[in-house]
């Protein structure tokens, strides 16, 4: 069902790209300014399988820091770069295939997120303007280390986690006036990584490459984009990850500087 | 368009807030005894009722529990209960929470469902059910202290109490694994009896007879048997024992005669033959006090092809026994009791690696041993009954990480153990070696929080797995 949700919101995305990039029902006011400087803070909460022979599950939760620096390479279609700071936690997760099996009960692990990002105006109809957006974050957590409980012995565990999210598809704007343009989009929204867990307990070494991957794999946004001053733009926007029998969410807050 | 701008930023800023873990070989340690005259009343003593499935949620259809808000004056919550037709009901006061007997004319879920709408109510709930964590429902499970030790009497009225906690914490380690069939602990010993109700379906082949030399390993003396029971009888069948390693099975290798007795050479082919069986575990509850240069070998076979053995320590008070004084290609095993005690009979030397409980351990015994119409089950004393938790444990932890080594299952085994005497002996000693083993610790995964406090924070980052 996930799986052709997904394939849905792709082929929508690829079939409204060339429908609605040549006639252009209406044109929009050419904008002088062709740089943008936006920072953004996200949290995210979203259910990952971590083990999938055992299917089992948890909740990443991640708090994005992010500064994107963006050029117009042609007429609407903007390209950033993503760079920032990241908290993600991954407790609850069980590594099994170490000596001593471990779960995760560390709280948020630091760490760097870049990445890319690229949005393109495809038609501006009335008060309507359909754009594609993609993007993609790698997150690159730092090394580490935590001590094993409960032992007679001294034990070390070292981990170092890593994820990365590529999300895209189509978003429709109203402008509402001249400041406001709430926003509808639904994304092809993927993520995946690996954990890395090492073990030293005297004598007793192990590690285990933990593999995670998000089990939703769609999301459903609304925002809202208030131009404050001309130059200024503020964003803000609520997303969901539906699943079965749970639902991922992520908010996110940020601002954009144009020049 | 101030005004309007105004207003949006206000539609903004309502979006921003909208969205947010033996006896030894030789016979004269023979200590099974027979503790129970009257079988049949002790049977129905020990008749325990079988627990539910966990995954079975369950709840009282009798009464359920409810609080009202603390603001509520109690004529108020009597005019409640008057009007819901509630007659009976009994309040834990410390927490101002009724248990209320369920009208007859309402159901459970529709009381519960009304009393929730009720403006005076804070909450209603069922009263669930709620069970003891992967206890299985074997008679005599209850006097198996080693395995969970509540501070019961371990036998009838009059009998000895343990200390709570005193134990291997199997019933915790049982929530992760139970054991697999494909691991199998080979008993060298005095055989096993094939036709036991409580071992019979848990052996794997008639096994191997050293001393007579032939393919029936049974057992004419009870000793093998005892063992046995201890490693892996069947549980949670409601009858006799349960084993440690519940779900595994059993190889008999015969290699000690109807005195309790062996050769060195019947014992070291006995441990080639079960490891060339591609067995999991060897449990050797005997030991010689004179060392072997053929029995060493023969352990490192072992070793070599990742088979874990645990052996006795021996019951003299004297030094440790051989093989278990080879550890670097076994665990050494010593005895505690039900108050996590080293026993004075236990031997002692730096070789010991670690312990497990050893006196009065109820067990399987041949049924041949006490006469017809007797229970075949008995108590016994000795690191041999010890060494067979441990196997077990060695078993259980295989089951769940068979690419292990068998280095590392001794190094988890060693270093989860608890360390019941450091009061007097800190850290590893010559007494129970790193300490009483902890099932929980070796199979449960542990939880990992606190960082270190020398904590690294660099940039490097490792695999991206994509």
């Amino acid at each position: 069902m996930a799986k052709q949700i997904c394939l849905s919101v792709m082929i929508i995305s690829l079939i409204t790209v060339p429908l609605f990039s040549s006639p252009q029902s209406y044109q929009p006011e050419i904008s002088s300014k062709h740089i943008k400087l936006g920072i953004e803070a996200e949290f995210f909460d979203r259910l990952i399988k971590w083990d999938e022979n055992l299917d089992q599950t948890s909740s990443l939760k991640s708090y994005l820091f992010l500064l994107k620096p963006g050029y117009e390479i042609i007429e609407g279609t903007f390209v950033s770069a993503v760079l920032g700071y990241s908290l993600s936690n991954f407790d609850q997760m069980i590594f099994r295939e170490l000596p001593f099996s471990l779960e995760l009960n560390t709280g948020y692990i630091d760490g760097i997120a870049l990445g890319g990002n690229v949005l393109a105006r495809i038609i501006d109809y009335s008060d309507f303007t359909l754009t594609v957006r993609g993007q993609f974050i790698y997150y690159m957590g730092f090394k580490d280390q935590w001590e094993i409980p409960g032992l007679n012995v001294e034990g070390t565990a070292t981990g170092t986690p890593s994820w990365a999210r590529l999300a895209a598809g189509p978003k429709v704007s109203f402008h509402v006036s001249e400041y406001l343009r709430p926003y509808v989009s639904a994304q092809y929204d993927r993520l995946w990584g690996t954990f890395n867990m090492e073990e030293e307990i005297e004598e007793l070494s192990g590690e285990q490459d933990m593999k995670i991957e998000s089990k939703s794999c769609i999301n459903f946004s609304v925002g809202v984009l208030y131009e404050i001053i001309d130059q200024l733009d503020l964003k803000a926007e609520a997303s969901v990850l539906p699943l079965e029998s749970s639902i991922g969410l992520s908010i996110m807050a940020g601002a954009i500087y144009s020049f | 368009m101030k005004k309007t701008k105004t207003c949006n930023l206000f539609c903004f800023l309502l979006f921003i807030l909208y969205t947010a873990h033996g006896f030894s070989f030789q016979s004269n340690d023979k200590q099974i005894i027979s503790y129970f005259q009257d079988d049949q009343s002790f049977s129905q003593r020990t008749n325990q009722k079988s627990l539910p499935s966990q995954d079975k949620i369950s709840y009282s259809s009798d009464h359920i529990l409810v609080k009202f808000k603390p603001s509520i004056p109690d004529e108020y919550v009597q005019a409640t209960m008057n009007s819901f037709q509630i007659k009976e009901y009994n309040v834990i006061p410390q927490i101002n929470v009724f248990k209320i007997k369920i009208p007859e004319s309402l159901s459970t879920e529709d009381i519960l469902y009304l009393m929730k709408q009720h403006q005076y109510v804070e909450y209603a709930e069922p009263d669930y059910v709620a069970y003891a964590t992967a206890t299985p429902n074997d008679n005599f499970f209850q006097y198996q202290y080693a395995l969970y030790n509540s501070g019961q009497n371990i036998g009838p009225p009059g009998s000895p109490q343990g200390l709570s906690s005193a134990d291997i914490k199997a019933t915790l380690g049982w929530e992760e694994t139970k054991g697999t069939e494909d691991t199998v602990i080979a008993i060298l010993d005095t055989g096993i009896d094939l036709l036991h109700p409580d071992i019979g379906n848990k052996i794997e082949s008639s096994g191997r007879d050293f001393v007579n030399n032939d393919f029936e390993a049974v057992d004419d003396d009870g000793h093998g048997t005892f063992v046995a029971g201890i490693a892996a009888a069947e549980t949670d069948n409601n009858e006799g024992i349960a084993g440690v390693a519940w779900n595994c099975q059993l190889l008999p290798v015969k290699v000690l005669d109807e005195k309790g007795e062996g050769y060195y050479s019947w014992i070291s082919q006995g441990i080639i033959w079960a490891v060339d069986q591609d067995v999991a575990v060897v449990n050797l509850s005997l030991g010689g006090p004179v060392e072997s240069t053929t029995l060493l070998r023969a352990l490192e076979y072992a070793y070599q092809n990742d088979v874990v053995v645990a052996a006795a320590a021996g019951n003299e008070g004297s030094s440790v026994l051989f093989p278990a004084a080879y550890t670097d290609y076994c665990l050494a095993v010593a005895a505690t009791d039900y108050n996590d005690l080293r026993l004075n009979w236990s031997n002692t030397g730096p070789e010991i690696d670690v312990a497990a409980p050893g006196k009065r351990i109820v067990s399987t015994v041949p049924t041949w041993y006490f006469g017809t119409g007797s229970i075949p089950y008995g108590f016994g004393d000795g690191t041999s009954f010890s060494t067979c938790h441990v196997s077990g444990l060695a078993a259980l932890i295989i089951s769940i990480k068979p690419w292990m080594t068998a280095e590392d299952v001794m190094n988890v085994i060693k270093y989860s153990a608890d360390d019941v005497n450091k009061n007097d002996n800190p850290g590893r000693d010559v007494f129970i070696g790193y300490g009483r083993i902890n099932m929980e610790k070796s199979l449960v995964p542990l939880i990992i929080g606190q960082k270190k406090m020398d904590d690294i924070h660099d940039w490097e980052t490792t695999k991206t797995g994509f």
